[in-house]
């Protein structure tokens, strides 16, 4: 977690800092877009590697999904509320 | 973009369970996921130093977006609960699975180790799902609903797999959130997952 917040930190003062160079956007958009994608891709391995992910899912798969479901539903629903009456506030 | 994301997460899961990698790529997943990890966060940070009135924004007239942690956290576990009637657990068990927050190989070994192997595995599927659902929700919410509400399905995740694609679609302030969001969550799984077991 601290290495995370370290190589944000180094990238936020080149942000700062960094004189504008042509074609630099350009160029981290290219690599934004292709560590992006290897990043899901070797996520996907971890996740995929188990031996026993198919036998998971056929047991487990309907309570998990039914679980993960309703915690995404529900977070999205009580923080939209709680922006909306900050918004509404700070009118 | 949504679409590659997707199907390159799920090339990487299926070549992965039906053995067509190479074993030495299966072996350094960990490591070329934590290297793509530094050097994306290190792009992000370039643009959140870059966009200046992005973080004035966000001091100025958004400081309410730090509370969204506690937001997620609260729904999540409403979430929760409300899913054990649905399911064949206890609302416990349930709870305790849906406190992982996306984090699925920490909150499955806590669970293993303090309950049983079968809600391990359940905890594993259901944080999984929440992060792949996540990669595919970000940009649908980011542009329907708001910036700050399209980091809450990542959970912890949003400090790491899934802060890339929040900055992609909800812009700088989002994502600064997006890292506190995450480290906070992160934080609360060893935390709270046991209170429930």
């Amino acid at each position: 977690m601290v290495k995370y917040l370290i190589f944000l930190s180094i990238g936020i003062l080149f942000g700062i800092f960094a004189p504008e160079i042509n074609g630099v956007k350009k160029i981290k958009n290219i690599l934004m877009s292709i560590s992006v994608l290897c990043l899901l891709f070797f996520m996907g391995v971890g996740i995929g590697k188990d031996p026993d992910l198919k036998s998971k899912i056929a047991n487990f798969g309907l309570n998990a999904l039914v679980i993960s479901s309703f915690s995404i539903l529900f977070s999205i629903i009580v923080v939209f509320i709680m922006v909306r009456a900050f918004r509404r506030h700070s009118k | 973009m949504i679409f590659l994301m997707v199907i390159f997460t799920l090339l990487g899961i299926f070549t992965a369970q039906f053995g067509v990698l190479p074993d030495n790529l299966v072996e350094q997943s960990g490591s070329i996921t934590e290297y793509s990890l530094y050097l994306l966060l290190l792009i992000v940070g370039y643009d959140i130093g870059r966009d200046k009135d992005a973080v004035i924004r966000l001091i100025t007239k958004d400081k309410f977006a730090f509370l969204v942690p506690f937001g997620t956290v609260i729904g999540t576990l409403i979430g929760g609960l409300i899913a054990s009637l649905f399911i064949n657990l206890s609302a416990n068990d349930s709870l305790a699975v849906s406190a992982g927050f996306g984090w699925y190989s920490l909150s499955a070994v806590i669970i293993t180790k303090m309950k049983s192997a079968d809600l391990g595995s359940i905890a594993f599927l259901a944080n999984v799902f929440r992060e792949l659902l996540s990669i595919l929700l970000i940009p649908i919410i980011a542009k329907r609903v708001g910036p700050y509400v399209s980091i809450v399905p990542g959970g912890a995740t949003t400090m790491d797999t899934t802060l890339p694609i929040i900055e992609k679609y909800a812009g700088e302030s989002a994502a600064i959130v997006a890292f506190a969001h995450g480290f906070i969550l992160s934080a609360l799984v060893p935390v709270i997952v046991p209170i429930f077991l």
